[in-house]
């Protein structure tokens, strides 16, 4: 993807829509196999920002949907309660997308 | 300006590096693999949903759980079925299934580092694997060795197909393949946790310490008391038990010569009290015991037998018990069994019910040798140990290496230059899981006693009641009928291994045993149609034919059992389940009914309202009650300032002192109370003055106040325990309930023979997936005095289909 692009892209709100809602797909169909799928959802969603500043709001939004699809996953299966209530492992769980997804937003420093 | 833009890239560069390889390459990449939403692999058993159809080499079988996640598992032929019981059982116990394997091989320290190393160690020397293996190979021809295989299969099937519980990825290990010889492992385990005592090792260091009057007067040879499980007369039904003989009333010695033989042997050994403290923690914990009760038709309301049976083990996260319901065309067969052994331990089946306590059966014996240092003399000649180095794997060190050393006896236990050989009933081949599959297959009375006489492992007392209106009592197990100059003789005390003294005939530790030095089936205590027998690990009989041990459990539950039975039936009233039900849950605590009077009588000298509270108070131990709060606190003050300062004086730690009923029945003049220099009267003062002060400081209201149920998962993580519950009962009620060592009932069932009902609860839940509803679902229930009806067989198409559709 050139930088002109990613120029189009960012000035262009109905595209760039696209590309958070696509982004965010795809950051979650990967973070079902690896955690990896975090940062890569944050990457995207935040190159398509028009600053830094909102790339990082992107990222750490991505993270926090990451949660609530995660959070309606568990309280399908009836697990959410149980997995509210396991302390640091708990706090762990919650702190990995919203981490990844901002560190993987950064890139749009870079781009 | 360039170089700034540069400089800010380099470093949210670095951030995203560091990001990506701290999370692939640094530690944390093991927590990001197991916690990450979605990818976790802790996650996966919220995901638990088992196939709708399961490929099974044995055979067509379904599978249907209640609402209570008991699976109930219907099949053709037993191997279809038990290995449908495999499956089921890793899906909702494996890692507890594991957990106890490693246990037992001594393999713990591989996956929680050197905290267990102690435990690892002494598993190790007593070679508990050799004993499953040779009782492995003694069943592995039979009928039931083939449906042991299947059910093997089954768990490695479930191990295969299966998420693994998340205790797994918290210790981040896989677990091997399941084999028989680890559903014989299980045996061995709960025969141990059942019957594997130190207890004459206990007492040799006792009279090593403290002079005979104290002595016999803190360690009584009998306890005083008159509600044996077979009472003289009042049993009714054939009776085989005792010789009919009975000692002075009150006295805590037998008129016979050989059985009362003064032991002899603890001075020599100068066992040191630490070794053998240390060597108890292996053994199973303070209060293990049980209440069963079966009464005859005579005497019910039905006109058909009454079951009741409530085993206290210690109270695990999850239950140490696992609930099935198992048919096939021969046999309907439902109830509970330990996670890893295939049949129905305890339950009912199409033709009767059954249950069992524990017995406490003297069968472990231990031999001190003349030794030159590499080996020991025996019966006139010098013997090579049987030597082996093994290696216990320890996870964050080195590898430890123990050296194993046997006799003729069995396994050496050295510490700090002591040894001490060990013979024990169940370290040997051994036919109980036969027995067990068959209780399943009985058609009634006969194919229970067929069944009882295969029973070698552990001793048990048996209660039995069929639909066809018979009743039992027996005393499973083999018995040692230790011999010296001919003459049967206690197996409490350390026996001269160097010239066979007193051991076991036919047993051969680690082999094939032919049993002939053992009390003969016919001749073990038994009762066939009794009228009601009660069982609270009591004494078994006043006078029996052979010495059956010294360990009996204070006699409380049973003098209350028998006190509401003889009551109900001695007023021409009937027995029903509702009675049967309540007196499961009766909590009057017979200390109190004996110690409370003296403690009034103590008039002014008691605190503050600590009079009036206990006036008039029904002795009931229940959650609301501060009277309750106040005698618990009170006796646990009275029983430390009887023995804490004398005992430590003398090296003995709390586990040496005596039990409570010698606390209870400690008399005003008793020569414990010149030693002590002080009055019974003081002593009952100060340690009340001791309890209201705790109460103040911890401020604690009512008995439920103190009495929590805190049930911990072996990991002591918060979030894996259940949930707290204020609880009835104390250490010496029918509602069984010890705090301090986390012991109650473990499973509580009761059965009526005339319609098949039967009722149950476990202190938990079925499945042991933290993540699953049924992971504490029953707890409540059994806090609160409720019980499930059992033997609905749900609704609705297969939960499983094992080999496809039944035929």
């Amino acid at each position: 993807m050139s930088v002109a692009i990613l120029e189009e892209l960012r000035t262009d709100p109905i595209r760039r829509s696209g590309v958070l809602v696509g982004g965010s797909v795809v950051g979650l169909a990967l973070a079902q196999v690896h955690w990896l799928g975090f940062l890569v959802g944050g990457a995207l969603v935040g190159l398509a920002a028009p600053t830094l500043r909102r790339a990082v709001l992107a990222g750490l939004a991505f993270g926090v949907l990451a949660l609530v699809v995660f959070g309606v996953e568990l309280a399908t299966a009836g697990a959410l309660g149980a997995a509210l209530g396991m302390g640091q492992i708990t706090y762990l769980t919650v702190a990995i997308p919203l981490v990844c997804g901002l560190a993987g937003s950064l890139v749009r420093a870079l781009v | 300006m360039a170089d700034l833009d540069r400089t800010r890239r380099a470093l949210v560069a670095a951030i995203v590096a560091a990001t990506v390889g701290g999370g692939l390459l640094s530690p944390a990449s093991s927590y990001l693999a197991r916690f990450a939403p979605f990818s976790g692999s802790v996650w996966r058993s919220t995901r638990q949903e088992l196939p709708d159809a399961v490929d099974s080499p044995y055979g067509a079988a379904e599978l249907r759980y209640d609402d209570a996640h008991v699976p109930h598992i219907s099949a053709a032929n037993d191997a279809a079925l038990y290995y449908a019981v495999g499956y089921v059982q890793a899906a909702d116990r494996l890692f507890q299934m594991d957990l106890q394997r490693r246990q037992m091989r001594g393999q713990l320290s591989a996956v929680v580092g050197d905290a267990t190393l102690d435990s690892d160690t002494f598993h190790v020397r007593m070679d508990f694997v050799g004993a499953a293996e040779a009782t492995w190979k003694a069943v592995a021809d039979t009928e039931t060795g083939a449906i042991v295989r299947a059910y093997a299969d089954g768990v490695n099937a479930g191990i295969d197909a299966l998420p693994l519980p998340l205790e797994f990825d918290l210790l981040s290990y896989e677990p091997a393949a399941w084999t028989p010889v680890d559903t014989m492992l299980m045996e061995k385990q709960i025969s141990w946790n059942l019957t594997g005592s130190f207890r004459t090792l206990r007492q040799a260091v006792l009279r090593g310490k403290l002079d005979g009057p104290l002595y016999d007067a803190l360690y009584p040879w009998r306890m005083d008391h008159d509600v044996p499980i077979i009472r003289r007369g009042k049993t009714g039904g054939n009776v085989t038990a005792d010789r009919g003989r009975r000692g002075p009333a009150g006295s805590s010695r037998r008129g016979d010569a050989e059985l009362d033989r003064e032991p002899d042997a603890g001075a020599d050994l100068s066992l040191d009290p630490t070794e053998v403290a240390h060597l108890s923690t292996f053994e199973s914990p303070p209060g293990v015991g049980s209440n069963s009760w079966v009464v005859s038709g005579e005497h019910t309301a039905t006109g058909a037998p009454l079951l009741a049976n409530d085993p206290h083990l210690t109270l695990f996260v999850p239950p140490v018990w696992y609930q099935q319901d198992l048919r096939t065309d021969e046999m309907t067969v439902r109830g509970v069994t330990f996670p890893g052994v295939p049949f129905v331990v305890i339950g009912e089946n199409h033709a009767g019910a059954w249950g069992f306590t524990n017995t406490g059966a003297d069968v472990l014996d231990c031999y001190r040798y003349e030794t030159d240092g590499d080996r020991y003399r025996y019966r006139g000649e010098w013997r090579d140990y049987d030597e082996t180095t093994e290696t216990i794997e320890v996870s964050g060190r080195a590898d430890e290496q123990v050296t194993v050393k046997k006799t003729v006896h069995g396994p050496v236990l050295t510490r700090q230059g002591r040894e001490v050989a060990v013979a024990w009933t169940g370290l040997t081949a051994t036919d109980t899981t036969l027995a067990i599959r068959s209780f399943a297959h009985a058609d009634g009375l006969e194919d229970v006693l067929a069944a009882t006489r295969q029973f070698d492992e552990p001793t048990q007392n048996l209660v039995y009641a069929s639909r066809d209106g018979d009743t039992l009592y027996y005393v499973t197990g083999r018995i040692p009928d230790r011999r010296i100059d001919g003459k049967n003789v206690r197996g409490d005390r350390v026996f001269d291994g160097s010239t066979g003294e007193a051991e076991w005939r036919g047993f051969t530790p680690y082999g094939q045993s032919s049993w002939e030095g053992f009390v003969p089936f016919e001749a073990k205590p038994h009762v066939v149609n009794p009228d009601y027998v009660g069982t609270a690990n009591q004494r078994v009989v006043d006078d029996p034919s052979y010495y059956l041990s010294e360990g009996f459990a204070p006699p409380f539950r049973a003098i209350r059992i028998y006190e509401r039975l003889d009551a109900t039936v001695g007023n021409g009233e009937t027995v029903d389940a509702a009675f049967v039900k309540d007196l499961q849950h009766d909590v009057l605590d017979e200390r109190a009914a004996m110690l409370v009077p003296a403690l009034l009588d103590l008039g002014d000298r008691l605190s503050g309202d600590t009079a009036t509270t206990l006036e008039g108070w029904d002795y009931r131990m229940r959650r609301d009650s501060t009277a309750a709060l106040v005698f618990a606190r009170w006796f646990h003050h009275y029983r430390h300032a009887l023995f804490a300062d004398a005992f430590d004086a003398q090296g003995l730690d709390d586990s040496y002192w005596p039990n409570d009923w010698v606390v209870t029945t400690l008399p005003a003049d008793s020569p414990w109370f010149d030693e002590l220099g002080r009055s019974r009267a003081d002593v009952m003062v100060a340690a009340m003055s001791a309890a209201r002060s705790e109460i103040t400081v911890r401020g604690w209201e009512t008995y439920g106040d103190y009495n929590v149920l805190d049930l911990q998962h072996p990991f002591q993580l918060d979030f894996l325990a259940y949930p707290e519950h204020r609880m009835n009962g104390s250490p010496d009620t029918l509602k069984n309930f010890r705090k301090e060592s986390g012991v109650g009932s473990s499973w509580r069932q009761v059965a009526s023979l005339e319609d098949g009902e039967m009722w149950g609860v476990l202190p938990g839940g079925n499945s042991g997936e933290y993540f699953s509803a049924h992971y504490h679902d029953q707890l409540a229930a059994w806090a609160d005095d409720g019980y499930r009806r059992l033997g609905q067989v749900p609704d609705g198409p297969p939960d499983v289909t094992f080999g496809g559709e039944r035929p």
